[in-house]
């Protein structure tokens, strides 16, 4: 393939933009099959306790109720989870963990119906002191939530001698930094709808993430082997980490509901379900020290991080690796020690969230950076600049990557279009009593792939026909952000096909190999390398036929514009449809099947030394703001952006997911913050629970570096996660050097805000 | 199952309120539709007063503006012939789509300590017409409000007019904080009408919402504000007053200190607005 390209790199709409846009995609909710019912769980309701005796006879003889499923009926094991053991029920008792534990799952007729019954469901449970505080749920004394008690997973990192480095240091910041918990906070809430087949197979149609990670568990909680189960995604309104354990849950229950009655089964969560029932970010407690030389050098940094899992493990896990590795930032630091934990408490589960634990790290770890430079007296962009990642130097897991590291670049970006230091003078320049500026830096990165979080293959089908459209299928979902353009894009590159004659089909398990969850910023350079194969597979079939009808050899025909043409005389020209069909009757495979790979991780499970991310994403990001010391309120001024994703495939899309991210980022670090009390959540709403509005919208601008990396297809890397962390970051030292106080909590709420200035 | 009756006229509809036992009058349902689908409100029928011409429009009789409780907030937003901070606040409430469904004779009888029209029908001289099978009543607006969610409406009277006297040269404003800039309920807000003439600030009227169990007046800083030519000092006192007047609640939306801290915000950029000038103290 010879450069210019055709379609990568081209602005271009989303391909399903119509549909989303117009009202005519249609959702989980929306699907209609005769004779389907609804369901609704009962909620436990109390934070902790024990379930003593569970009702469901008046609920049983409710009108329209055709079944109430308890812990009893489920056939299965009744458990879900991410990682053996698994240790989240289905329906939960006799020990009630958190106030959205389901107990009963009531079917009826209607949802009305439904949700009156399940209203009729007598539950005694004696409650217990719930146990809230992390900390305290770590005390040797503490009551334990789970039988081995409540640590979730821990982890270190080590990497050199830290008490060496930090002897070595002239000078030594330390200080505890804290995350609240974020809702995913997505327009369409969880949904599944379990459809039984005549022959004896269970289609679920899910708003999901992860669709072969939810097929494993309805087939397990169901008793019906994998091979009889499929999972089909229908347009997803969002989901951001959050539509994998929740929508598990709903489907095996839906399922096993569904078997039982022959009929179909659809669960569709409230707001408040979505809020007590699914599974949002991790809080976190960062201890953090961070030891330089006087010329900015840093020599070692040390970090304690405690995320709160809540009540089950879900994705804790993955969350404490990505944390761990993280947490030293895009800086070479030669000594650094780790630990992370994660801890059961009798809240709401945390999960998996966009940026997975890299946005807390982010913000502790670029929150410090600034106390180190005025610790200093550094500029804090040549701070960051002195200490960056580069080819050839090792990061936190002393990997090192002979290209695609582009931080350099983004903090150069963003220092040149961000006019540095002399913005940071004009807005310290200012002399208004009320209103103060300031700008904050941030530098990050964020590992694209699975990494340490096990073997990373995706597989993709292309299929070529006769008349030179293409279909595309790929076991990686679209979820919002554009996947299925991106996979569209390349395949239309490779086959020279225009944008127009390529289908993205949803994904369906029967169709595409088992792909993994659909996360960690991986579908467009994982994914995409499948589709990239699959496409190079048929494009040879293609050029080898070309070439029959040419009697040209096949490397001296070229596709693009719906055409073969000879590379040295482009004025000989058959239409794809032709050789397409010329193919078929030939003989030539005008499918294929691929299985894409990453490099497997390699590293010392006790040190977390070696390979782990097939790649990272860098950024660097500046913002400025001036906040309203009457108020509170924070007016964002000016937002850069720039990362290093490798290659740009879609222009549109990538500004499309900075802007997301960073308007998300701007909830994390300014507005948004799940309050629980004695375990209940206060704010299951979307009144009380404030996610950015459009009014918010940030000024952000995106400037994109491209070091390309062999791991992705073009070079590209994912771009999905990343700028949320930067953006927190970024927001939080803004208004820290606004308002001259450095905030060690986030959100920095317009009230946290007036409490410092008030004191 | 909850039946759903539309009147043909007013008077239809105040029998019907009189007859039925378990009967809610039903204008935009933006707040109403949510209480009967969660089942916080235990209602047999619902009586939809939306389409009813005798309580639609904004009209002028005389010395007076009368609005009718139908009339949709977009509609109250973009009545030109209302006072500034009528038309600010009903602009402020929810969304687009909100407003162009909930009325604000729903806000009025929702009481919610936080509703956006409140406040400004406080400063204005608002009073209310009650009717009911069997007779009429007219409530000044302050007398209206018990506590959240609670009115002095009894069983059969319907809200049929919000009366405003018309003062030509009296000018009011509005302002409000919420969690985020748009689409938000009040943590605080806050009315002021006076008139302003020759730099003498005269016959203030002040109301704060969600600072109390309705929203209230503040008698206390029109006194300290009445016949004054609003120097630093003033403005100062006045708005530490303010502060020291409200009684709110610490709830999931803001702490009672956030909404005194930022109550003298809201006061100080309404003076500026009302006097257009800048006003710090």
């Amino acid at each position: 393939m010879t450069a210019p390209f055709r379609t990568i790199g081209q602005p271009v709409s989303k391909i399903d933009g119509v549909e989303l846009v117009t009202g005519r995609a249609r959702y989980t909710a929306d699907l209609q099959f005769p004779g389907t019912l609804q369901a609704v769980a009962r909620r436990a309701g109390f934070a902790a306790g024990l379930l003593h005796r569970l009702d469901v006879e008046e609920a049983r003889r409710s009108p329209g109720v055709v079944l109430v499923l308890t812990p009893a009926d489920l056939p299965g094991p009744n458990l879900i989870g991410i990682l053996p053991p698994f240790d989240q029920p289905l329906l939960a008792g006799p020990e009630i963990r958190h106030e959205g534990d389901s107990l009963a799952l009531v079917v009826a007729e209607t949802q009305d119906q439904a949700e009156a019954a399940a209203s009729l469901i007598v539950a005694e449970i004696e409650p217990f002191p719930p146990l809230l505080d992390p900390e305290e749920a770590m005390r040797p004394e503490a009551r334990k939530i789970h039988p081995n008690g409540n640590l979730t997973f821990a982890k270190q990192l080590l990497k050199g001698d830290v008490e060496a480095g930090f002897s070595l240091a002239e000078v030594i910041v330390e200080d505890t930094y804290r995350t609240s918990v974020q809702d995913h906070a997505y327009l369409e809430p969880e949904a599944v709808l379990a459809v039984p087949e005549s022959d004896g197979r269970l289609t679920v149609y899910a708003s999901c993430q992860s669709p072969f990670h939810l097929r494993g568990h309805i087939a397990a909680n169901t008793g019906l082997p994998a091979s009889r189960v499929k999972v089909v995604q229908p347009f997803v309104g969002g989901s951001f980490g959050g539509k994998d354990d929740a929508v598990t849950e709903m489907g095996s229950l839906a399922g096993a509901a569904a078997l039982k009655l022959g009929r179909p089964v659809r669960i569709v969560h409230s707001r408040r379900d979505s809020f007590l029932g699914s599974h949002a970010r991790h809080a976190a407690i960062i201890h953090l020290k961070t030891g330089a030389l006087r010329d900015g050098t840093i020599v070692a940094r040390q970090a304690e991080i405690l995320l709160d899992g809540g009540a089950y493990a879900s994705e804790s896990p993955f969350v404490v690796m990505k944390a761990l590795i993280h947490v030293a930032g895009p800086y070479k630091i030669p000594h650094l020690r780790v630990d992370c934990r994660a801890v059961y408490t009798n809240k709401r589960q945390a999960g998996a969230m966009r940026g997975f634990g890299v946005p807390q790290v982010t913000f502790a770890s670029e929150s410090q950076i600034d106390a180190l430079a005025r610790e200093l007296s550094f500029d804090p962009w040549e701070l960051r600049r002195r200490n960056a990642l580069t080819v050839g130097e090792a990061n936190a897991t002393g990997q090192v990557f002979q290209e695609s590291v582009g931080l350099i670049q983004t903090l150069e970006l963003v220092k040149v279009e961000g006019e540095w230091p002399a913005c940071w003078e004009k807005a310290h320049a200012g002399s208004n009593p009320r209103f103060k500026r300031g700008v904050g830096l941030a530098a990050m990165m964020q590992g694209i792939s699975n990494g340490a979080e096990g073997v990373d293959v995706v597989g993709a089908s292309v299929q070529v026909s006769q008349d030179g459209s293409v279909l595309v299928g790929l076991g990686l979902t679209e979820l919002g952000q554009g996947s299925r353009t991106a996979m569209a894009q390349i395949a239309a590159e490779i086959l020279g096909v225009r944008l127009e004659k390529i289908s993205v089909r949803q994904v369906d398990t029967d169709t595409v190999h088992d792909s993994g969850p659909t996360v960690a910023s991986r579908t467009t350079t994982v994914g995409g390398k499948a589709v990239w194969m699959a496409a190079q597979a048929v494009r040879t079939s293609l050029l080898e036929m070309a070439g029959l009808m040419f009697k040209a050899p096949a490397e001296a025909i070229e596709l693009g514009e719906d055409l073969a043409y000879l590379r040295e005389n482009q004025e000989a020209q058959i239409p794809l449809a032709q050789v397409a069909t010329a193919a078929y009757w030939t003989g030539f495979p005008l499918m294929n099947l691929a299985f894409s790979r990453a490099p497997d991780a390699q590293y010392d499970h006790e040190t977390h030394q070696g390979q782990i991310y097939i790649a990272y994403n860098y950024g660097a990001h500046l913002m400025e703001v001036e906040v309203d010391t009457w108020t509170g309120k924070v007016r964002v001024l000016r937002h850069l952006a720039s990362h290093d994703v490798g290659k740009v495939i879609n222009p549109l899309g990538v500004e499309g997911q900075v802007e997301g991210a960073a308007l998300m980022g701007l909830g994390f670090a300014h507005l948004e913050e799940v309050l629980q009390e004695n375990g209940k959540v206060r704010n299951a709403n979307f009144a009380d629970y404030q996610i950015p509005s459009f009014a918010e919208r940030l000024p952000t601008r995106f400037l994109a570096v491209e070091e390309a990396t062999p791991n992705g297809p073009f070079g590209a890397k994912g771009i999905g996660e990343p700028p949320l962390a930067g953006t927190a970051a970024a927001f939080a030292n803004a208004v820290s050097d606004a308002l001259g106080i450095s905030f060690t909590r986030l959100p920095i709420t317009p009230q946290r805000i007036l409490e410092a200035l008030e004191g | 199952m909850v039946r759903y009756i539309t009147p043909h006229s007013l008077n239809e509809a105040l029998q019907i309120l009189d007859q039925e036992e378990h009967c809610l009058p039903l204008a935009g349902g933006t707040d109403l539709t949510l209480l009967v689908r969660d089942r916080t409100v235990q209602v047999e029928c619902l009586l939809d007063i939306s389409k009813l011409p005798e309580l639609v429009g904004v009209h002028q009789e005389g010395g007076e503006i009368r609005i009718g409780p139908s009339t949709t907030l977009a509609d109250v937003a973009s009545s030109p012939q209302l006072p500034t901070a009528l038309r600010t606040g009903a602009g402020w409430i929810g969304s687009p789509q909100i407003r162009a469904l909930g009325t604000i004779g729903g806000n009025i009888c929702n009481a919610s300590p936080c509703g956006d029209t409140l406040s400004p029908l406080l400063v204005l001289g608002g009073r209310f017409r009650l009717r009911s099978a069997g007779g009429e009543r007219e409530v000044p607006a302050e007398a209206f409000f018990l506590g959240p969610k609670r009115t002095i409406l009894t069983r059969g009277e319907l809200l049929v007019g919000i009366h405003l006297p018309r003062e030509d040269d009296r000018r009011s404003t509005f302002r409000k904080i919420g969690g985020r800039g748009a689409q938000t309920i009040a943590q605080v807000n806050l009315a002021i009408s006076a008139c302003w003439r020759e730099g003498i600030l005269r016959q203030p009227r002040l109301a704060v919402g969600s600072a109390a169990p309705t929203p209230i007046r503040i008698p206390a800083v029109e006194r300290i504000l009445d016949g004054q030519s609003l120097g630093d000092e003033v403005i100062a006192e006045a708005a530490e007053r303010t502060a020291a007047e409200i009684r709110p609640i610490c709830d999931q939306r803001a702490s009672d200190r956030y909404r005194r801290w930022v109550v003298r915000a809201l006061f100080r950029d309404a003076l500026s607005s009302l006097t257009e000038q800048e006003v710090y103290g």
